[in-house]
């Protein structure tokens, strides 16, 4: 499979606005790359670096040091920067201030307008991704009118009439409730069905497992790499990075430290669940057990 | 909620002739018609201005209450200008005197035209934006304002920074309500005390409000860059203006109104 | 201090197209000490009836009880009452105003009457009880600290009132897993105090079983269940009804005894070690 994005050892800082900011840079000589179609999840605490690297994709920063290349594009090329940035589009944290429009419809055709899309085209495009998310019923309203995973919706349907052919999602589900994100997390998994590229930043590893790969970051610089199986087997690192595992490793976890043989490979619920089935297989109810002699 | 009850800049969705009219059209119209409610020289032009304005209401399928419920933030002002004229304005059949507070039959009439004429103001103008979604309004507004260029002005940046503006009323003042409430709980008091310390009292209020239009500005701008925005140089438009049969009937209609309007103000009825 | 609710009703816009109840008939209590948990889906009504506990909204009808005392009356001792609540909103950290830490937690006391000296004492108190060292941070700028401390420092401006009943508002909401435990921790601590009374609105069920004494479940306006996690989380129909998602635990439970007849008689668990517990007993009494 070809790379849609090449990162090759970028560094980038902040410029200095307080005297006591940190000095150091906050990616440091970070090289990653990401295949077409891949669903990449990208976790880390706060301050390493994710948001800076999301932004360094799709031109909206450009490194000091190394370069991007997006589908071969690189990301110093003025010229081609709204190729690029149609090419990777982004949905962001705040369902509210990312929405340009007082009209659902309008606001997903704001991205196509901007390319100079045909009016006639631009129609076509803006029904297509309502239908996609689901919010075709809701054209007609005002942002105000929506939940705020409804909002979000509109925002990936926005990047959608864009037909980039890779999403970035930074940490869209963090304002969100538990259905929101469900719902989110619902149409992410869709579109990476549907043969999109996704790259999703999330404090959420039960998020992440959904991903092929997952991507660590710790201090602007790769700590860890790997599918979600290999990345929750080394659960110290994650615990020292304050990052949370998700529910079915912490409770397999628990099992095994109670002298329950469990196999290597649990990341799901549904992992687990038929473990617990094979290990019971043929075995009466617990409650109804023979009493040991 | 007080504070959301603002019409102005609501739009009303609904599928109408005139939420179907072209937007410059309805600009036009609209700036026709408070022109016109000048031209008004008696009740008679006002009545007639006022029953043209209801016919077009009824044709939008707005509801009443949504055009009345303008009326509400100038509410004062109209009151104003009532007692003002009614009662401090010159005339010749005194009714009734007390020092400088005077009322005659003219000073009743003239007031009770000016309110009137303030209330159809009122109304004609909240239907434009009732009826017109706020970035067909600002896109026609660009293109009615086209002749700005030549002073270097760019009409696209007004009125992009006009839809802005009115897309995010809504989220201030949310977010408005929101701070209040949080330094109320924290013993704050906006209602009472002398001026100076109600004024000092607004700091808790306004520079957090201050802090979130900032954020919210950093982050849309950074979203619209994502959304390949770069000004209105090669943009299209989702629905691009046209002129149709149907603004052509609306701009005979309107020609019709206004002659009627010039001619009863030569010969009023009333 | 108790506080208790009588039959209180609310409704928004009333009288406009979009009138909607809010709260239908909302009547419990809480007592001094205790730890209730607000939960329920989004626009169940749950902040607004926390808004209606310290007076920022009236009732329609009903009434607020402080130790028997209506708190809504028109009296300056009324007035006193709402001030022994204290109010964190939902992402408070978008209050801070002053120029430094210090000024804005002195806020809050100032505004009830304090003494300059007496609003310092309370302020240093209550940064401490958020983990934000005063001598470091007192007289830095609020808007330099990071997402979790600026909350904190929010938290403290509520603290320093001494309020005796706390209600925070989604506390956690929109931190990442460090800041959450911050949170989550200082929540803990407070709830040592058995003078203090809290409320927390949360959609995180794994904390709402760990901190709280009783949840209050509300589903379009009107109070389902007030009860122990226990009999609230343990009812299935009543989780059902109420649209919530149970703590992972508990549902991972359900659907394994629903699903494996091994497990059938598996017992209800709220958290992971309870969970872990339950599976491992079932599972080693069979092969002894």
């Amino acid at each position: 499979m070809e790379n849609i994005i090449e990162v090759k050892n970028i560094t980038f800082s902040y410029p200095e606005s307080e005297e006591d900011a940190p000095a150091e840079p906050t990616l440091k000589d970070l090289s990653l790359d990401i295949r077409n179609g891949e669903f990449v999840a990208i976790v880390g605490p706060n301050g390493s670096g994710k948001s800076t690297l999301a932004k360094c994709l799709n031109a909206l920063l450009l490194p000091e040091e190394g370069k991007v290349c997006v589908a071969g594009m690189d990301t110093s090329d003025e010229d081609l920067i709204w190729k690029i940035r149609s090419q990777v589009g982004m949905v962001f944290q705040n369902p509210d201030n990312q929405l340009v429009s007082s009209v659902v419809e309008d606001d997903v055709a704001f991205g196509p307008e901007n390319l100079g899309v045909d009016p006639a085209e631009i129609r076509r495009r803006v029904d297509e991704a309502l239908k996609a998310v689901n919010m075709y019923d809701n054209r007609r309203k005002g942002p105000h009118q929506l939940s705020g995973g409804q909002k979000q919706r509109v925002a990936i349907a926005g990047v959608l009439a864009m037909q980039s052919s890779c999403m970035i999602f930074d940490e869209p589900t963090a304002m969100l409730d538990p259905s929101g994100r469900a719902e989110i997390i619902d149409v992410i998994c869709d579109l990476h069905r549907q043969g999109k590229t996704i790259v999703l930043i999330t404090h959420f590893m039960e998020e992440a497992a959904k991903a092929d790969r997952i991507v660590v970051l710790k201090d602007g610089q790769l700590a860890m790499e790997g599918t979600p199986l290999e990345v929750f087997a080394r659960e110290d690192r994650l615990r020292e990075m304050k990052l949370v595992l998700p529910f079915a490793i912490e409770l397999a976890d628990q099992l095994k430290a109670r002298g329950i043989e469990l196999p290597k490979d649990i990341v799901t619920e549904e992992d687990l669940m038929a473990a617990l089935e094979s290990l019971t297989a043929g075995r009466k109810t617990a409650g109804e057990a023979v009493p040991c002699a | 909620m007080a504070l959301t009850d603002i019409t102005l800049g609501q739009y009303y969705p609904a599928e109408s002739p005139i939420h179907s009219l072209d937007s410059r059209t309805k600009v036009l119209g609209t700036f026709g018609f408070l022109i016109s409610l000048f031209i008004a020289k008696s009740f008679t032009g006002l009545l007639f201005a006022g029953l043209c304005l209801l016919c077009v209401i009824k044709l939008s399928k707005v509801p009443l209450r949504f055009v009345t419920r303008g009326l509400k933030p100038v509410m004062f002002l109209i009151i104003f200008t009532l007692i003002i004229n009614v009662f401090f304005s010159a005339g010749e059949h005194m009714i009734w005197q007390w020092g400088i507070i005077k009322m005659s039959r003219e000073s009743i009439h003239r007031g009770g035209f000016m309110a009137a004429r303030l209330v159809l103001l009122i109304f004609g103008s909240s239907l434009l934006t009732l009826t017109t979604k706020p970035i067909e309004l600002t896109d026609g507004l660009e293109n009615l304002l086209g002749f700005l260029k030549l002073f270097k002005v760019s009409p696209h940046e007004l009125a992009m920074m006009m839809g802005i503006a009115l897309r995010f009323i809504p989220t201030l003042l949310e977010e408005t309500d929101k701070i209040m409430k949080a330094q109320t709980a924290r013993g704050a008091n906006f209602e009472t005390g002398k001026l100076m310390d109600r004024a000092k009292s607004l700091v808790p209020l306004l520079v957090p409000l201050f802090v979130s239009a900032f954020r919210i500005a950093a982050d849309l701008a950074m979203a619209m860059e994502a959304r390949c925005y770069r000004g209105g140089e090669g943009r299209t438009r989702l629905h691009a203006l046209k002129y149709g049969r149907k603004d052509l009937t609306a701009g005979l209609l309107f020609a019709l109104y206004l002659a009627a309007m010039i001619v009863m103000r030569r010969f009023p009825l009333i | 201090m108790r506080l208790s609710i009588e039959n209180l009703y609310h409704t928004y816009g009333k009288g406009l197209a979009f009138e909607t109840a809010a709260l239908k008939d909302v009547s419990f209590t809480i007592e001094e000490g205790e730890f209730v948990s607000f939960i329920g889906s989004t626009g169940c009504g749950k902040s607004t009836l926390a808004q209606h506990l310290n007076g920022l909204l009236k009732p329609d009808s009903g009434r607020v009880l402080v130790d028997g005392k209506d708190i809504n009356e028109k009296t300056p001792e009324a007035m006193a009452l709402r001030h022994r609540i204290g109010l964190v909103f939902q992402y408070p950290e978008y209050q801070l105003f002053e120029e430094t830490v210090l000024k804005d937690v002195m806020f809050g006391p100032k505004n009830l009457g304090c003494s300059e000296e007496d609003a310092l004492r309370r302020s240093r108190g209550a940064l401490s009880l958020v983990s934000i060292d005063p001598d470091i941070f007192g007289q830095r700028s609020p808007f330099e600290l990071s997402g979790g401390q600026k909350r904190r420092v929010a938290i403290a401006g509520v603290l320093a009132m001494e309020p005796e009943l706390l209600i925070l508002d989604e506390p956690t909401a929109g931190l990442d897993p460090q800041g959450h435990d911050e949170i989550l921790d200082m929540v803990l601590a407070l709830r040592k105090n058995p003078k203090l009374s809290i409320v927390m609105i949360s959609h995180n069920m794994a904390d709402v079983v760990e901190l709280s004494d009783k949840i209050l479940l509300l589903s379009h306006g009107e109070l389902l269940k007030l009860g122990t996690p226990q009999e609230v989380f343990g009812d299935a129909e009543l989780m059902a009804r109420s649209g919530i998602l149970p703590p992972p635990a508990a549902s991972f439970v359900r659907r394994l005894a629903e699903k494996n007849s091994f497990f059938s008689s598996l017992s209800p668990a709220l958290t992971t070690e309870a969970a872990a517990e339950e599976i491992a007993k079932a599972l080693q009494g069979k092969f002894e």
